[in-house]
Formats: C-alpha cells, structure tokens, sequence
C-alpha cells in the first residue's frame, strides 16, 4: 500500500513538474521571428470571465472548422483588468507565438494607472474583430421608458437617482459622466465586483439602471423583469426594435464613439509583418465562418474586421475621448 | 409535487451506466487535480477539465462536471485536514478543529465525518433546490448591500469571539489579515492602495499564496525545528478509528443540521458563496455548542458544521443560477460557461425551456456526492496513510507543491517572492504565539464587508439608518448580537467552572502552530496536558 502511494505520489510530484516544465519552455522556446508555431493566447480575465470565454469560444470554432489543427493554450494574465496582459506582452518584444485579446477596458487602464508599465500603444495591434453594443437597461416598473426620460427624473432628484455597474474606471461609468456633464445631470454610480449583484440591485430597487452588453440582461428581459431605454448604435437592435439609439434620443456623447466597447486581438511590440499577416489570416478566416458569425450574434456582438491605419485611428479617438474624462475623474478624487 | 416529478425524471435521466460511470470519471479526476494546490480551486479544475467534457453529449458532459466539482471540493477538505494546506477559500476554518483531529490521530474520523456531513447536507441542499428555489430565489434578490454588510459585521464579530485564549494577540492577527486584504486597487475609486506601484499587486494578494505560506510552508519549517526525524503525526491502529464513531455522529447532529440551512440560504445570495457560509456555519456552530472550549482543539463539529454548510452551499448557489440565471459563485459561473458552450442559456425560463437538462443535472449534482462518498470512504484510510510518509519524504514534496501552486494560480514568479514572504510571517507568527487563522478569516471576509458597507453608505448617502431600517438587515444585525452575547457569556461560564479551567488553560489558540511531538493515539482525553502550558 504504502509502496503504490509512493509511487503515486511521485508520479503525481513528477505531473506537475512536468507541466509546469512545459509551461515554462512553452514560453521560452518561442523563437523572436520566424511563422507562430506554438502559440500561446493571452487573456485578461479568469476562468469563465469576459475574454476567457471569448478566446476559448474563438479556438473552439477555428477548431471544429478545421482553420486550427493544433490547441492555442490560454494563458490568464488577470493582472490589473489588461495592465498585467500588456505588460506581460511588452516585455516579450518580437515574440511571434504570443497574442492577446484586447477590450477597450485595457485603454482606460491605461489613462486611469499613472504607473502603468504599458498601454496599448506599446503593443502591435493586429485586427479588431467585433463591436460590442452596449444598451441601457432598467426595471421594468420604472417609471421612465427612454434614457432621456431617465435624464429628466435625474434632473428632478439631483444626486439621488443611482446607475450601477463595476469600476468606476469603466466606460459605462465614463460615458455616463460625459452624459451628466452635457446635460447637467447628476446620478450616483453604485460599483459591484460581479454582474449578478448589478442586476438584483436593480430588481430590488436599489438602483435604476446598467448599462451593459445585451447577454446581461436578455433573459431578464425575456421574463419581464428588465426593460432597455436605450442603445449605445447607430441603428436599433433587430431583436429590440422598439428601444431607441441614443442618438434618436438626442443625447450628447461628446467626443465617445456610439460603439463602447470593442474586442480585438493585440500582439507584442515589434512583432513582424510577416506574423502579423498571418494572424490577420487566421482570424480573416475564423471570422467569415458561419458558428463565429452566430456566436457574435448571439452575444450582442457586431463582426468588424479592422486592420493597419485605420485600426490604429480607432485606438487612438477612443483614447483621445476618454483622456479629459479619466484626468477630471483622477483630480476630482 | 411537480418539482418532485420533474426531479424524478431527472433522475431517471441521469441513472445510465454510461452516465454513472463518468460521474465516477468526474469524482476521481476532481479528487486527483483537487489535492494539487493551485489547482485546487472548483472553479479552476472546472474551466481545465471544461473542453474534456465537450466531447460528451451535453447531459453526460454536465453531469460529469458535477462529479469533478464535488471531487475537487472533497479534495481541499482533505488536505486542510491531513497536511494543514487549505486550497480553497472555503476549507479554511477546516484548519481549526479538522486539523487538531488529525494531530490527535483522528484524521480518519475527521475526514469520515467531512464526507458524511457533506453527503447529508448536500442532500438537504438538493431537496431544499426542489421545493424551495422560487421562494428563495425572492430572498435572495432581497439580500442587498446593507443585509450582506450585516452579515459581514457578524461574520467579523465572531472571528473575534473565537480568536481563544489571547484576544489581543486574536485581535493583532485579524487586523493583520484586514490590511492584507486592503492591498489592490479600490473597487469604488479606482485608486491604488499599498501596491507600491506594483502591477502585481493590483488585484490584491492572492488568497492561496497567503494560505500556502502562512500555513504549509510555516508549518514546515516549524516541524523541521521542533520534531526532526519524527513522522509527522500518529495514525490509530485498526479500521475502527478510521471512520467517525457513534459518538461523534450523535454529537455532530446539531452542527450538521445548522450547517445545511446556513450554507443554503447564504450560498443563494449572489456574491456571497462557499466561504463565507462555511465561517458563518463554523462560529454559529461554536457560539452555540454547550462546550465552545473545545472548539479550536479538535472538536468534531467544527468539521461536520463548516463542511456541510460548504456542501449545501452549491444547492443554494444553483437558485439563483437556475431561477434568475445569475451565478452565485465562481463555480456556478463556470457551470453557466459550460451550459453556454452547451448552448444552452440560463434564466429564468430555464426550467420551462429546458427540463431535459436542468433536472437530470440537479439530479447529477446529488449523484456526484452519492459517488464522492462511495469512492472516498474506502479510499480515506489511504488518505490517512499519507501521513506515515517519512518527513524527508513528505516535507520536501510539500514545499514543492506550495511552490508549484503557488506559481500557478497567475503563472507568475511574484508569488513566489510573496509566498516566501508569507512563510517568514507564518513563521514568526507562531513564534509570538499568535494564531494565523484570524489573519486568514479576516482577509477573506475583509473585502466583502468593506464594499458592502461602502454601497450602502453610497446608497444612503452616508446614513447609518440604512443598516437598521430594512429589515433583513436589522434582523441579521441582532441575531449578531444574540450570538456574540452567548459566546462571552458561554466563555464566562466555562472558565468558571474549576474542572475546564485546566482545559481552557490548554487552550492555546495556536491552533495550528507549535507541534505536539508527544501527540496520543487517538484519544482526545489524552491531549498532552503539561503543567508549564498554564495560565501565568
């Protein structure tokens, strides 16, 4: 008995060397040029958060429509919400087996951390792949229906009326600040560490809106307990006809672009264009296969295939935008 | 009546071979990856094994995920109790009294008793699922910021009450844990506190660096001082003291029972989880125990209440998963990952869009503990003969799984400068005689109450009336006094009576620190009891 634990027990010690041993030369061995041949796929969340299940959904459909023969390891560098993924990908200059999905949280990490060891400028962005639409929701026994008709009851109560959502770094809280400043409203932001809490503060009244992606809410949508007064797009959503842009709505966004919120893979600095070619490749490919194009759509996703200079304005509008509101927020606290 | 019907059917689904064998597969691969630190955690044995289970059709694949996540649970009970290496958050208050078990040669008993008193829990946790989910599903969205923060103050009082003998040296090592768990950027600001710039530092410390360092790797050190050459801890001879006996299953019963509703009811409110309902349990259980001294020193119900409150726990986070389709915890948020990837989406219309899968995973939850208990029972005295392995043997693999782990989590090299850090303050710890354990609890359930008071303050505008004025929270607030009234009064009453003065004069809180070499053979009447030990 004793003898067969042992030996478990060094086959289970020597397991987990092992692996570590190959997750340690896995990072290693990556050459500085050449084609990717061992990739390793960067994320900025745990197990089953937003770019976690967004990189492993991807592999999955690249895989099942055979664009991938081999696995692409999903590495979580959790870090800081994209500081420690940045950071990580910055000191790995020219690592041709590495990338990362990138959200547009990881620009405001950027602006709102003066210690930031990267921003995404650093980085060589290499494809935007989606847009993610943000919608404004509510309970349904609210008594407003549109996000304007929320802005005059904010008017009537200053300071009392209460958005919830996560950081106060976020883009829902940024562009809702621009929001109060253009309209000059005032409401409270109510941060919660996950979504679930966000939602039940709304269903028990503590708070009166979210904004958020549309998988946060559809189901509560569905049974009635949730309502959207408004959506962050250029046209209206084709599940929600009814539920107006804010745009329709006349509200003033300032210098934010109607699409908050992106996904887009990023690479290390320096990495060559022959690499960068050939991921545009492989996610070209991923992205015109028809389980991508149903995932996005199932997740509120808009598919956009954005590369070189124009991907580069993108970046750098967006970060143009949320600068004066990060810096206002910093000196205010 | 429905619901019963339904669950039947359910059970029914899930009785195949084909299924019950893989709901073993997911149990014994759950056990194996869980006893590893770092990957012991449900949620990251769940999101590893997650593409293995995609290759099964959707209905074995779940079910099979339920075995893994009942294995890996059983897992980090069992080295909390054996080896003092809690990989989990929710296993950490095992290393009170399971702990003090296996140092008296019961650690067959205590590991016996964690599988029963999860078994039964996790029963109560599947039927109370059944009957009750819409009814607690209503509670559960009542449970805001002010109810969760008053829950947080009693969580916090009684880790006070049961700091033992010392409190100023009980109180040294909470605050400790307090400021730890201030480290990170603050969640209401966005505003860096004692990360020194450190990105590393950004997301806090992580908890099972902290627990690997303060625990197994002090412990290491400490036994390597004190005991060299010694096997680190007695096994009793023969089957009979390697399961728990009549006695300690009737003196558990109360525990047992109180654990199941506690971690039920605190398992269905978003955000509050395993942890949390097994402290609650755990001091609940104490501050009501007709012998609270011996709590800390290898009482059974300090096993038997916090592991049935961390079992019933999963019943109670499936509530709002499964009535709401919001996930209560990071392992019933990896469960919504995998019904997603099934393409199946949760909600509230769950159960009427998707009967065929719902209740036969319900009913494959139930089934994944049947099979944990099944399988773990013959296998605990293997587990316990671990233990017989020499020093030079043990100690070495125990450091290189605190390293491993410790990398692991985050696959960075930091944490392994903060676990040695953490070693060095474990270390000095029970040097000054001062209990880890509170540091522990504190900095689990620091964070937790920092923000819940804050949003409701945010909500408030700064009022404290908002902690009395609704009702869950007032309630919530006296039952905390209620419980901290008995404990002092209990204590006051124990060290009255001459005969537990002797006892409670043993009762050193270092409930983990300084090894006992003349350690017993599974007699807890024979704790070594020396005259120099005393109260000055």
């Amino acid at each position: 008995m004793k003898a067969v634990l042992e030996r478990l027990g060094v086959v289970a010690t020597a397991a987990v060397l092992a692996t570590s041993a190959v997750a340690c030369t896995g990072t290693a061995s990556t050459g500085a040029s050449g084609t990717p041949n061992n990739v390793q796929f960067i994320v900025d969340t745990g197990p089953g958060g937003g770019s976690d299940i967004f990189a492993r959904q991807l592999i999955k459909i690249a895989r099942d429509g055979k664009v991938l023969t081999t696995n692409w390891p999903i590495v979580a560098k959790p870090e800081g919400g994209g500081l420690g993924a940045m950071a990580f990908l910055k000191s790995k200059p020219g690592d041709v087996n590495l990338i990362s999905a990138f959200t547009s949280k990881w620009i405001i990490a950027g602006l709102t951390t003066p210690s930031a060891p990267a921003t995404l400028t650093d980085l060589t962005p290499v494809v935007m792949l989606a847009d993610e639409i943000q919608v404004v929701a509510a309970p349904t026994g609210a008594p407003f229906n549109t996000m304007s008709e929320f802005i005059e009851a904010a008017k009537a109560k200053p300071g009392e009326l209460v958005q919830t959502g996560g950081s106060p770094n976020s883009v829902d809280n940024l562009v809702a600040l621009e929001i109060q400043k253009n309209t000059g409203t005032k409401w409270k932001y109510l941060s919660f560490d996950d979504g679930a809490p966000r939602i039940t503060a709304m269903l028990r009244g503590d708070a009166q809106i979210d904004i958020g992606a549309i998988p946060d809410f559809a189901d509560q949508i569905d049974a009635g307990k949730l309502k959207l007064i408004g959506v962050f797009s250029d046209k209206r959503l084709s599940d929600y006809p009814d539920v107006p842009t804010i745009a329709e709505q006349q509200i003033d966004l300032g210098e934010f672009p109607t699409h908050l919120q992106f996904r887009g893979i990023a690479a290390p600095p320096n990495t060559s264009a022959e690499a960068v070619k050939y991921y545009q490749d492989f996610f070209g490919k991923v992205s015109a296969t028809e389980p991508w194009k149903q995932y996005l759509n199932e997740q509120g996703l808009v598919p956009e295939f954005v590369t070189g200079d124009e991907l580069a304005t993108q970046i750098k509008d967006f970060t143009a935008a949320a600068k004066p509101l990060v810096e206002n927020m910093v000196a205010n606290q | 009546m429905d619901a019963l019907h339904s669950l039947m059917d359910g059970l029914g689904t899930a009785l195949t071979p084909t299924n019950l064998l893989w709901v073993l597969v997911g149990v014994t691969l759950g056990t194996i990856v869980g006893v590893l630190p770092g990957l012991g955690n449900p949620a990251a044995v769940l999101a590893v094994l997650l593409p293995l289970t995609l290759k099964l059709p959707p209905t074995t694949g779940l079910i099979m995920m339920a075995g893994l996540y009942h294995g890996a649970k059983f897992a980090g009970s069992t080295t909390a109790i054996l080896l003092n290496i809690p990989t989990e958050t929710s296993s950490v208050v095992l290393c009170y009294d399971g702990r003090q078990l296996a140092r008296q040669g019961r650690a067959g008993p205590a590991l016996g008793m964690s599988a029963i008193s999860g078994f039964i829990a996790s029963t109560v946790g599947v039927i109370a699922l059944t009957f009750l989910a819409p009814i607690i599903a209503q509670f559960a969205v009542e449970f805001g910021p002010p109810e969760f923060a008053a829950l947080m103050v009693f969580g916090l009082l009684l880790v006070i009450t049961i700091t033992g003998k010392s409190p100023i040296k009980g109180f040294i090592s909470m605050t400790v844990g307090l400021l730890l768990a201030t480290v990170g950027v603050d969640l209401f600001s966005g505003t860096e506190r004692f990360t020194f710039g450190n990105i590393n530092l950004f997301d806090g410390v992580e908890f099972l660096v902290l627990t690997l360092g303060l625990f197994a790797v002090a412990e290491v050190l400490m036994n390597l001082e004190e005991q060299r050459g010694k096997a680190l801890l007695t096994i009793p001879k023969g089957i009979r003291n390697l399961l728990p006996n009549k006695q300690d299953l009737k003196q558990s019963r109360g525990a047992i029972a109180q654990g199941s509703v506690v971690g039920f009811l605190v398992g269905a409110i978003p955000g509050a989880g395993a942890t949390i309902a097994s402290f609650v349990s755990y001091t609940l259980a104490r501050s009501t125990s007709r012998h609270p001294e011996k709590f800390g020193k290898g009482a059974m119900e300090g096993v038997a209440a916090p592991e049935a409150a961390n079992n019933s726990e999963v019943g109670g986070a499936m509530v709002p998963l499964l009535s709401l389709g919001l996930p209560g915890s990071a392992s019933t948020s990896v469960m919504l990952a995998a019904l997603l990837l099934f393409g199946v989406q949760p909600g509230p219309r769950l159960f009427d869009n998707h009967p065929d899968i719902v209740w036969p995973v319900i009913a494959s939850l139930y089934l994944g503990n049947i099979a944990l208990l099944v399988l773990n029972l013959p296998m605990i005295p293997l587990w316990v003969r671990l233990l017989k392995v020499p020093y030079w043997v043990l100690y070495p693999a125990i450091l290189v799984l605190a390293v491993v782990g410790a990398y692991s989590v985050r696959g960075s090299m930091f944490d392994i400068y903060l676990l040695i850090f953490f070693s060095v303050l474990g270390y000095a710890f029970r040097k000054l005689q001062i209990p880890p354990t509170p540091l522990l609890m504190a900095f689990v359930l620091g964070p937790s109450a920092e923000n819940a008071i804050r949003q409701s303050l945010i909500l408030s505008d700064n009022s404290l009336a908002i902690f009395v004025e609704r009702p869950i929270s007032a309630i919530v607030l006296l039952l905390a006094l209620g419980v901290v009234g008995l404990a002092i009064f209990s204590r006051r009453r124990g060290t009255r009576l001459p005969t537990k003065d002797a006892v409670t004069a043993l009762d050193d809180e270092l409930e983990s620190a300084a090894a006992q070499p003349e350690t017993p053979q599974g007699d807890i009447k024979a704790l070594p009891i020396t005259p120099e030990r005393s109260h000055p």
